[in-house]
């Protein structure tokens, strides 16, 4: 974890809290301007929690779905909006009466805009759709709206509630001599009063249920804000511990930028076979040197105490790690045969990947200048070097393992798009001598692309299964990377009610693509898809979005058959690939060249998109390149 | 190895652009092919030929979409295993061949009329660097 999370805020916000019932609200002066903090405190509190339970009571009352900690949210959430209505209108009638704050209300303010800020860090997380709806934007999302940290948050909040009553009870009845306050104010206090401990007392039924554990609270506090963090350029002869803050670094980044939209379209130009196929090789490379890194660990023949480490468990997640190697190392072998009629590597992911490789290799290798050229006579590292950061590697291998699982399964989305789009093309000669294709290469036959896309199955199923492997370590040890670990499996839809399960058990359910949609799922149509991409759990509504979808391609067929233009992609369409022997009609079309022009940004005859053609770091003076000379 | 041999040959015999392309196409595929093959022979040498096999399948669709790509290249790449077991072997090997292959291509791009055929065989020689640089003994 790097930077800013939920937990400072947090933590500042309980401090300002403590502080101001240190000071003691019998004795407090300007007892007005201290109800008008607390009554924004409080506010702040309510909308964390709405923001979290977004229901109307009657919802509570009449639907059936809700978790007891929902309701919790709810109560306590209404009861603080109570609270705070009652604070506010009397201190606004009684404003002119009110003298300065003293430390009490500096605190509660201070208090108020530690907690704000930390509602706006839960809030980059979700974004409003022009619809009105709430929609994911980050890979933390799942993990922001799971129910362990509804569960933290509501526990704090609620705590918070019962501390604030009494102390409330206390300035309402400090003595009008010391803190004259008008009428008002000390009737609302006590009014108030009564709200927080309802507040208080709104999640005992669902605590007593399920109460919210160290490892909700532990989740809750690490949440970072959904930008992601600065890139850390590769420097010379970085550190042990550099590397592997450079590699989560390079990790959260990667997720981030395969999380857009844009990353999962394959239909455009943009989409590359040489970004597919490089990102491929990079993850191999990345799993040849993390299983090399784990093994290493696990055959270190120090003593136990250097490192809280389970050999076997090590075992078992360097075989995991380097199954997930040989599945991405196939995916790069079938891309060898592919090609696509745009050219170039994509920016952004391309720079993540390099970083990442390199600090991989760093930390593998004992070379600080460890490129992937020819590594002639260069050591791995030794072991017993490793082990004093062996919680530091294991962590950094399951961040980088975390995060090709993510871009598995979104490229998975993107080159079934391509498919789909008739953007993939196979070397002509490598097809049965039927097809007379008078060009370098043809459109790629459904029996041609159907391995791609089963390599890429294949790599996010092992690259889930050894990520789990980690996460199962991390939590173990308390690895850095076990708030991630925490994060998938509160993300998953299967997660247990009762976080104590966080065990090898309920990790197996844990899926690093909590964030990801299914993979394996036919596709949705584009209503359904945009239905879906709303998180909407309806089954009816999915189901009139798929009855649409249905309709829209009927009605689309049926144009077909009663118009006499061809459809524009009649001979591109899965299922309908080019028979052989149309010589004539395959060789003006299978062209990728013919493809190219009619691109925008595309050149003619070099069939490159608008990016940068080689855009790997060795053209950025800040990057190392890769490979290096 | 035999296959690169006759490959180097090949790219010397190479005259003009359109047989230096079809040349330089093989030349990648058989690249492509034994570094891909050879990957797992030595753990260290594992990312330098990973890397050289995709920059190989770059190459080859780097001059498979020039103007003057001839329809069919020629013979498809070597698909017998590599005579060598010694990685640094095999990677010398394929270094001088993409160093002949670079230095085609370099100068079949000064000799392109065609935009298109020139930008190709300029891209194809610098992965063809690039995998010089990734397998070549010089560090």
């Amino acid at each position: 974890m790097t930077g800013v999370t939920l937990g400072d805020f947090l933590r500042q916000a309980d401090e300002h809290l403590q502080a101001a019932f240190a000071d003691g609200g019998s004795q407090s002066a300007g007892q007005a301007a201290t109800a008008l903090e607390l009554g924004r405190f409080v506010a702040v509190m309510a909308r964390c929690l709405d923001d979290r339970t977004p229901f109307q009571m009657t919802e509570v009352v009449t639907r059936t779905d809700l978790s007891a900690w929902d309701r919790a949210g709810v109560d306590a959430s209404t009861a603080l909006y109570n609270a705070a209505d009652c604070l506010d209108k009397a201190t606004s009638i009684s404003s002119s009466a009110s003298g300065p704050g003293g430390t009490p209300a500096r605190g509660l303010a201070a208090a108020a805009t530690a907690l704000a800020a930390g509602r706006d860090l839960l809030n980059t997380h979700r974004t409003t759709t022009p619809g009105q709806l709430q929609a994911d934007r980050s890979p933390w999302a799942p993990a922001v709206t799971s129910l362990p940290v509804t569960r933290a948050l509501t526990t704090q909040i609620t705590r918070w509630s019962s501390q604030l009553a009494p102390w409330a009870a206390s300035l309402a009845s400090a003595d009008p001599a010391q803190a004259p306050a008008p009428a008002a104010v000390r009737d609302a206090l006590h009014t108030a009063t009564l709200w927080l401990w309802t507040a208080g007392a709104a999640a005992h039924p669902a605590a007593a249920a399920h109460p919210a554990t160290a490892e909700d609270a532990r989740l809750l506090r690490a949440l970072p804000p959904a930008q992601r963090p600065d890139r850390l350029p590769p420097g010379t002869a970085e550190a042990m511990t550099e590397l592997c803050a450079g590699i989560n670094v390079s990790a959260e980044r990667l997720r981030a930028v395969v999380f857009s939209s844009a990353e999962r379209a394959g239909g455009t130009p943009a989409a590359t076979a040489d970004t597919w196929r490089w990102t491929a090789t990079a993850a191999a490379v990345t799993g040849h040197a993390s299983e090399i890194l784990l093994r290493s660990l696990a055959s270190h023949p120090g003593p136990d105490s250097d490192h809280p480490l389970d050999r076997e468990q090590l075992q078992a997640a360097a075989d995991a790690v380097a199954e997930a190697g040989s599945a991405w190392r196939r995916v790069a072998a079938t891309w060898y045969g592919l090609a696509t009629e745009t050219r170039g590597h994509a920016t952004h992911l391309t720079t993540e990947l390099t970083d990442l490789v390199l600090r991989m290799g760093r930390l593998t290798w004992d070379d600080p200048d460890w490129s992937p050229a020819r590594a002639a006579g260069c050591p791995l590292r030794d072991p017993a070097g490793l082990a004093p950061r062996a919680l530091n590697v294991v962590a950094a291998a399951h961040q980088a393992c975390d995060a090709f699982a993510c871009v598995a399964a979104a490229h998975l989305q993107a080159v079934t798009a391509a498919d789909r789009a008739g953007r993939l093309y196979v070397t002509t000669r490598s097809l049965p001598g039927s097809y007379d294709v008078p060009r370098p290469y043809a459109t790629a036959p459904t029996d041609r692309t159907k391995p791609i896309l089963q390599a890429y199955r294949t790599a996010a199923d092992a690259n889930v299964r050894a990520a789990r492997a980690l996460a199962g370590l991390a939590l173990a040890t308390d690895a850095p990377s076990s708030p991630l670990a925490l994060a998938r499996a509160a993300a998953d839809p299967h997660h247990s009610s009762h976080p104590r399960e966080l065990g090898p058990r309920n990790l197996a359910n844990a899926t690093a693509l909590g964030d990801q949609p299914d993979a394996r799922a036919p596709e949705p149509g584009p209503v359904e898809q945009v239905v879906r991409g709303l998180r909407v759990a309806d089954p009816i509504m999915l189901l009139r979005a798929a009855a649409i979808d249905t309709a829209a391609r009927t009605l689309i067929s049926q144009a077909e058959r009663t118009s006499s233009q061809p459809h524009p992609q009649a001979n591109d369409a899965p299922g309908r690939r080019n028979p052989p022997g149309n010589a004539a009609r395959l060789a003006a079309k299978d062209n990728p060249r013919h493809q190219a022009e009619r691109l925008p940004g595309s050149e003619t005859g070099n069939h490159e998109h608008a990016t940068p053609r080689r855009l790997r770091s060795g053209h950025n003076p800040q990057t190392p390149r890769v490979p290096r000379p | 190895m035999r296959d690169i041999e006759m490959m180097r040959e090949r790219l010397s015999a190479a005259e003009g652009v359109g047989n230096t392309l079809a040349a330089g196409w093989d030349a990648f595929e058989l690249v492509q092919a034994v570094a891909s093959e050879s990957a797992g022979l030595t753990p260290g040498m594992f990312p330098a030929f990973m890397f050289a096999a995709a920059s190989a399948a770059e190459g080859r669709d780097a001059v498979g979409f020039a103007p003057s790509m001839p329809a069919t290249p020629g013979q498809p790449a070597c698909l017998t295993r590599p005579d060598s077991a010694d990685a640094h072997q095999i990677a010398d090997d394929l270094a001088g061949l993409v160093t002949a292959l670079g230095l085609r291509l370099h100068a079949a791009a000064d000799q392109a009329v065609d935009p298109g055929d020139r930008r190709a065989c300029e891209d194809a020689g610098r992965e063809a660097d690039r995998i010089r640089h990734l397998l070549g003994p010089d560090r």
